[in-house]
């Protein structure tokens, strides 16, 4: 009976328990933190757009890691894209692919990074795909409507698809991957057959066709050809012709002869494509410590437009159509004429600081006299200037972030201050809220060797000032001799000056008197300059401890070759130069 | 129970209290205790005067957006040539600078516009049944009021029509949950039909003057609809309309041009309210505009250089006399030394505002922009010699140089067109208009000018993005703005523009 009851007790509570079991609703868990698919799930889940390149990286064994977390920007071509493709290739589907055949495919659509349509440019992607080759994007108009494009091969479709892990850029058609490299892209074009033998004959065309080059500095290059036409214009119409214009030691292997340097002259290395020129102020080539100085006009890109010694040199353009072809390692643009490396002899430059487009732009106070008394007031009088104002002038304080300099133009009437235009950029120097560096970048400088004068007026405000000294770096290399603000110059014949490093360099006043000496010019070194570009130079408050002094003014820095004579001409107050 | 005996009366007194704190009606009131409903207000005619104020009120901001009149600035300037971005400059504003315009910018949410728009609908909808409950208005009053909310209507449709071209045409208040409608886009021809029809039937009724000075500047008069026309039949191409709206406010005698002399830009624009102004929005002490923070404390944007440059820029500078100058220009548009936009921020030519008295008004038009407006429908119905006379009058008052000067034979259509747009640059720089300017003659004739475009933007954008620019403005959907993307989840039955897809 007692068992009975146990065994009816053990089975309603089995019942009991199996019932409870059965009834049981399951809690339904939410394990992940989104509904938002991944990438590779987006593309089965469109499969009417998308299957079949979805179908080509299931193939490549890439369907895994792009429903993984990560980072990834895609480039989908259509249903119809791929279809065209296939066509194109004269496959019966993707399984006539094999597998490493897809991997190649499919990795020129993969970027390890999102990238959304705002930051497409003219030119490449900043990220390379996976392939190891850069995307280059742009905007094309047809019939009326304008689009994104990929490698002027497609156009995007659907851009900016965000998804959990990425970005899909839906494209009409399968990338594809160029197969030359810089030196084949060349030769293959008839039109650059004499540069592509100049290529040969100097050993470029090597290195210009080393695929994933180990040093990576070479791995991506850029060349800018010359078609057969633009060397003829220049009386070159064959390569006998080239050779015998700039051949000078017979072997163009050897690195110092000039076709050799001719052909350096028009690589350098990186992937730049016309967007990237377009936005850097100077391109290192090949050619040793020569440049490349790009600009925009208008919609021409100008290589070497430069001002030179008061003149304009009207750049080369490059033909925007026939340039930014993509190569395996590089890139290859096409001039519309002949160029080579500028042979310059080095010539004086007198830069004046205060010579600055900003300041030019403000014509009611560039070069415009005030009053006399400017000079000798506690700040110098002028027009004072706030940091950013120049775009090739900085200057820094140890302690305030808002230091200043001013502008001042001196009237013809001043019995004090006799400097060229007769203005001067009046920069306070000190240890404390008062700059104590300043930084400006030069105009072109020819390479060569100059003597550096920096020219002053001495504007001592207090015999109790202690010196002055400043130190001048060009291109960040100190110079020889400091100089100081509030030295006058010595008396002296103008040779004797000049043995000791200074020079009268004003017209006036010419009898070198006591209360005139405070026009100085002063000699502070010798530089070699390396390349044909524009430089830096800075000066720096060098006083360990003194509050420093407002009234510093400086009027000119000279770079004069070496050879040249170092005293003439001098400058006069209504910018004559007189020799 | 002895208990209850003995506090029987305190007991019931308190059943009682409770029982009529529960039954008490206020309890299922569904009404709103902390305002006025709907049902309550329109039933005089002071409710309807502040109704209307409201409308114009919304202009200066509310809610979590910016002032309306920056939304104008930044849709007329941005995508401009006059503007340089500066170091407050923000990501959205650079993207339209660049041409890099995607449905997730903020700038191109149009809510601020149509939340006053719906005020104006309001109004329409609800200010004719005061006439029933206040004898004391009248038919005439009331028309007036409606005058002037269609006509504010009419000129916030123009203004979209302008940015968006084809957007939703609402005309009903919103008033209630079950008023929320999924609004299709109606075309931009459809929006500018309205416009035409409400503009026409707002100056049947709007007051010529409100007798105040003050009013007829910062409220809509019967010229100011006749600005508004004139303006919206250049849009239109329709020149001889545009020409006669013109003249209604020519010959109304009530409005001029301010002499240039040194007071022109204090009168004109630091204080408001002139002679020259025909509707302006009225900031003051109790509401400031956005602008100091904008283009003064850390500045969103300074002037371009071509507005401030000596040799190629609009203003132009004498080489000689550096005080021979454009009055429009240094100390005026900008402060050319900074590039600061100074129009908003300047007291006068040398000094600048406070923060505190950051209320320059924003000027929607003036009488300089009718006779400029009147020069170009005359220019394209070939009556040269008129508009260059008109041209003239503009250049002497503001004593243009001779360096900008263009001598463009009077039969010369295109010149006049192109002298015309610039001229407006110099006198209207940075009052919101230089898009529209430059959009409005592109696409005069089926875009036979979409050079003007291409040229402007080929310059304003870095050069590593240029040529994307260009192409993308040939295509004419790209020179309207795409619907904000919260716009689009929130109303299915929008169709974005197809250029932003």
């Amino acid at each position: 009976m007692r068992t009975k009851n146990f065994l009816t007790g053990v089975l309603v509570a089995g019942i009991f328990a199996l019932s409870y079991m059965v009834s049981c609703k399951k809690i339904d868990i939410v394990t992940a933190t989104t509904t938002d698919v991944n990438i590779y799930d987006y593309l089965v889940k469109n499969g009417s757009q998308y299957s079949e390149f979805a179908k080509m990286l299931q193939k490549a064994g890439y369907s895994n890691f792009l429903n993984a977390y990560g980072s990834y920007t895609v480039f989908a071509p259509t249903n119809d894209g791929v279809k065209a493709f296939l066509q194109e290739t004269g496959k019966a589907s993707i399984d006539a692919f094999s597998e490493q055949e897809l991997q190649d495919i499919v990795k020129l659509h993969l970027l390890q990074d999102t990238v959304q349509t705002g930051s497409f440019t003219d030119g490449k992607l900043a990220q390379v795909t996976m392939l190891g080759q850069y995307l280059v994007t742009g905007v094309t108009n047809q019939n009326g409507a304008s689009g994104y494009t990929i490698n002027k091969q497609a156009l995007v479709v659907q851009p900016n698809i965000a998804l959990s892990n990425g970005i899909i850029h839906a494209i009409d058609h399968v990338l594809k991957a160029a197969t030359k490299t810089v030196a084949q892209t060349i030769e293959a074009n008839a039109d650059y057959s004499i540069f592509t033998q100049a290529l040969k004959e100097t050993g470029f065309y090597d290195s210009l066709n080393i695929v994933n080059n180990p040093d990576t500095t070479y791995r991506f290059l850029t060349a800018i050809a010359e078609t057969n036409k633009a060397l003829a214009d220049s009386g070159l119409s064959s390569y006998a012709a080239l050779k015998a214009k700039y051949c000078n030691t017979g072997d163009p292997k050897n690195v110092s002869d000039s076709l050799h340097m001719f052909v350096a002259y028009h690589i350098t290395t990186e992937a730049r494509y016309i967007a990237d020129i377009v936005s850097s102020t100077s391109i290192p080539t090949l050619a040793l410590l020569e440049v490349i100085t790009p600009s925009l006009d208008g919609q021409a890109v100008l290589l070497n437009d430069v001002v030179f010694n008061g003149t304009h040199e009207r750049g080369i353009e490059l033909n925007r159509s026939k340039s930014d072809l993509t190569s395996i390692n590089g890139v290859v643009h096409e001039a519309e004429a002949h160029f080579a490396v500028k042979i310059r002899v080095p010539v004086r430059v007198d830069f004046e600081p205060s010579d600055q487009p900003e300041l030019r732009k403000l014509t009611s106070i560039f070069r415009k006299a005030t009053t006399v008394t400017a000079i000798a007031g506690s700040s110098g009088g002028g027009y004072t200037i706030s940091k950013g104002f120049f775009e090739d002038v900085t200057w820094n304080a140890i302690t305030s972030t808002t230091s200043t300099v001013s502008y001042n133009c001196m009237p013809p009437t001043s019995t004090t201050y006799y400097g060229w235009h007769g203005d001067y950029l009046r920069i306070p120097e000190g240890n404390t809220s008062r700059n104590k560096t300043i930084e400006f970048r030069t105009p072109l400088l020819v390479k060569g060797r100059y003597k550096v004068w920096v020219c002053y007026y001495r504007g001592r405000a207090s015999t109790n000032n202690p010196a002055f000294p400043n130190r001048v770096d060009f291109d960040g290399q100190p110079m020889q001799r400091t100089f100081d603000f509030s030295e006058q110059k010595p008396v002296g014949t103008p040779s004797e000056l000049e043995a000791l490093g200074y020079k009268q360099y004003t017209e006036v006043p010419a009898d070198n008197s006591t209360s005139d000496r405070n026009n100085v010019g002063r000699l502070v070194g010798t530089i070699n300059v390396t390349t044909t570009d524009r430089h830096t130079i800075t000066l720096t408050f060098l006083h360990a401890s003194s509050t420093g002094q407002e009234l510093n003014y400086l009027d000119i820095i000279q770079f004069i070759p070496v050879n040249d004579n170092q005293t003439r001409p001098v400058f006069g107050r209504d910018g004559t130069i007189i020799p | 129970m002895q208990l209850f005996k003995k506090n029987r009366i305190k007991f019931l007194s308190l059943l009682l209290v409770l029982v009529s704190a529960v039954s008490c009606n206020k309890f299922l009131d569904l009404k709103p205790e902390d305002g006025i409903i709907r049902q309550n207000f329109w039933k005089t005619k002071e409710q309807v005067a502040a109704a209307v104020n409201g409308c114009y009120a919304s202009l200066l901001g509310g809610g979590s957006d910016v002032p309306i009149p920056e939304y104008l600035f930044l849709w007329g300037e941005l995508r401009a040539d006059m503007l340089t971005a500066s170091i407050g400059v923000a990501s959205n504003e650079l993207d339209i600078m660049n041409t890099n315009i995607l449905e997730t910018n903020s700038i191109t949410n149009w809510r601020a516009i149509y939340r006053t728009i719906n005020y104006c609908n309001t109004v329409l909808d609800f200010a004719p049944d005061v006439l029933k409950n206040d004898q004391t208005f009248t038919r005439q009053a009331l028309d007036a009021y409606l005058g002037e909310v269609k006509a504010l209507r009419a000129l916030l449709y123009f203004y979209l029509v302008r940015s968006f071209r084809d957007v939703p045409l609402v005309l009903k208040s919103t008033s209630s949950d079950d008023q929320l409608q999924q609004l299709t886009k109606s075309t931009g021809a459809d929006v500018l039909n309205q416009i035409v029809k409400d503009l026409s039937e707002a100056e049947a009724t709007a007051p010529a003057t409100f007798n105040n000075n003050d009013f007829d500047k910062g409220r809509i008069t019967r010229y100011t609809v006749n600005a508004i026309q004139a303006d919206v039949y250049l849009w239109m191409e329709k020149y001889p309309e545009a020409i006669a709206a013109c003249d209604k406010v020519i010959n109304s005698g009530k409005y001029g041009l301010l002499a240039g002399n040194s007071s022109w830009f204090a009168r004109l624009f630091a204080n408001g309210n002139s002679s020259e102004g025909i509707f302006e929005v009225q900031f003051d002490a109790q509401k400031l505009n956005s602008f100091y923070t904008m283009f003064r404390s850390r500045p969103r944007f300074v002037a371009s250089g071509l507005v401030t440059d000596p040799d190629v820029g609009i203003y132009q500078a004498d080489l000689v006399d550096p005080n021979n100058k454009d009055i429009r220009g240094d100390g005026a548009a900008a402060r050319f030394a900074d590039g600061l936009i100074w129009k908003y921020i300047g007291v006068d030519n040398d000094n600048l505002r406070t923060a505190e008295a950051s209320f320059a008004h924003w000027i929607v038009y003036r009488y300089a922009d009718v006779l400029l407006m009147k020069a170009e429908a005359l220019a394209l119905t070939g009556k040269g010699q008129e508009a260059l006379d008109l041209i003239i009058r503009i250049r002497q008052r503001a004593n243009a140089l001779p360096s900008t000067e263009q001598a463009v034979d009077p039969g010369d259509t295109e010149g006049l067109c192109d002298y015309i747009l610039s001229e407006r640059a110099r006198e209207f720089a940075f009052e919101g208009k230089r898009w529209y300017d430059l959009l409005r003659h592109a696409k005069r004739n089926n875009y036979k000018r979409l050079d003007i475009l291409l040229n402007m933007v080929s310059s304003t954008v870095p050069g590593n993005l240029q040529q994307s620019a260009i192409a993308k403005f040939k295509d004419p959907n790209s020179h309207y703005f795409p619907i904000y993307q919260y716009e689009l989840q929130t109303d299915k039955n929008l169709v974005q523009n197809p250029f932003y897809k």
